[in-house]
């Protein structure tokens, strides 16, 4: 009885043990900065891990598209890399999702920056939003100023 | 001398009037009707659709072997077929209002198919054929209303929309035809949404921009169980058409989910 307790609880510990292995190897492109072979799976996986460790390497990843562009970072990378810093950042995230909503070239980036923005930092968000509603090219962004998503 | 003139200027006159009235009432201009059509099939009002349908249907039977008008007919029925559809997957339907929906878009499937049928013996070029093919597919996809149609119809179909892309690589609405079977189709059939989402990317890239895409996108997006992505699509399509039943109905899913 008690050897199939143990033996229970040792396969339960090895389950989880391969599901944390599976987390890790899936972010460790991420945290090594390695932006080429990071797939945007991984960066939904990142937004789903409530790891707040993980939003220093988003962070990074976004501040390399905005300097290097799309070779070195895709869109789809910098909107699921937006949509997973909104879920694990925090108000320190907010500088660079301004730097995004100011810069970023893709409008679809930019339209879900709009959300991270309001949803790490309402105050940041409501200052800088008229500003920048006003010199946002793309219709659908601009409306995003006025209905984000609640947090 | 006069007078024999005028005598014969009448008959030339009378002669023409008499030719007008013998001649048969001619089909309307098929461009017409194929923008009506359009625009019918834009505003994803049935009643709308199946009006200008039936004119296209009288036209088709009267001049059975126009290319044109085959084409025009099969798109009708796939229109409508293609509504059926989008109601039962995205509204709320009850299961008997779901399978009687589903018999109705066999049935307008069958009819599809044949004027496509039709239309591949009429094509003359490859941009014809290829046109033929994909109704063809797209018409027998919609007789699948079980696992025993779908061992019948799901291959043909399949070829179908590959020869007509094979024939013609520059038809969008094939690819987004192979597109609906990466989205509709168990994996195990070859249902993919990755390669949905590449194949209906490519399109609206490629092809307009058309809300018809990016509402398929979103459904592909909602399918993945990421409504955050889904939205943007969703905005996009309604942009280009606000009367968009997939992006509408999505709509309403997104705001049940709190995701829009």
């Amino acid at each position: 009885m008690v050897t199939g307790s143990l033996r229970a609880l040792a396969l339960l510990a090895c389950f989880l043990m391969m599901m944390v292995a599976a987390g890790c190897s899936s972010t460790r492109a991420l945290r090594s900065g390695d932006y080429g072979s990071v797939a945007p799976d991984d960066l939904v996986k990142a937004g789903k891990s409530h790891d707040s460790e993980l939003a220093p390497p988003l962070r990074q990843l976004l501040e390399t598209r905005l300097n290097q562009g799309e070779d070195a970072v895709s869109e789809d990378q910098a909107i699921e890399a937006v949509i997973a810093l909104g879920k694990v950042g925090g108000r320190r995230d907010s500088a660079i999702l301004l730097k995004v909503l100011e810069t970023e070239p893709s409008a679809d980036v930019r339209f879900f920056a709009v959300d991270a923005l309001h949803a790490l930092d309402a105050v940041a968000f409501q200052e800088a939003a008229p500003r920048l509603r006003e010199s946002e090219g793309s219709d659908l962004v601009r409306g995003r100023y006025d209905q984000p998503l609640a947090p | 001398m006069f007078s024999r003139i005028s005598w014969i200027a009448l008959l030339c006159v009378a002669l023409t009037a008499l030719a007008g009235a013998a001649e048969p009432e001619s089909a309307p201009a098929a461009p017409s009707l194929a923008e009506r059509l359009e625009t019918a099939v834009r505003s994803s009002d049935d009643a709308r659709i199946e009006k200008v349908h039936q004119d296209v249907l009288a036209a088709a039977e009267r001049e059975a072997n126009q290319y044109e008008w085959r084409i025009l007919a099969a798109k009708g029925y796939l229109a409508r077929a293609d509504l059926l559809r989008v109601q039962r997957q995205m509204g709320k339907v009850s299961e008997e209002e779901n399978s009687a929906m589903r018999e109705q878009q066999a049935i307008w499937g069958k009819a599809g198919a044949e004027h496509a049928e039709a239309a591949k013996r009429l094509a003359t070029t490859d941009q014809e054929k290829s046109e033929a093919y994909r109704l063809s597919g797209e018409c027998t996809v919609h007789r699948i209303n079980g696992p025993f149609a779908g061992m019948r119809y799901g291959p043909t179909a399949k070829s179908d929309i590959e020869y007509a892309l094979e024939k013609n690589p520059e038809n969008w609405e094939a690819h987004r035809a192979q597109g609906l079977m990466f989205l509709n189709n168990p994996p195990i059939n070859g249902g993919d949404l990755d390669k949905a989402l590449e194949t209906f990317s490519e399109c609206a890239e490629n092809d307009g921009d058309r809300d018809a895409y990016h509402a398929l996108l979103a459904q592909t997006w909602m399918k993945k169980d990421r409504p955050e992505r889904a939205r943007l699509e969703v905005q996009k399509a309604l942009a280009g058409n606000p009367d968009n039943l997939l992006a509408r109905l999505t709509k309403e899913r997104l705001e049940e989910r709190k995701a829009w």
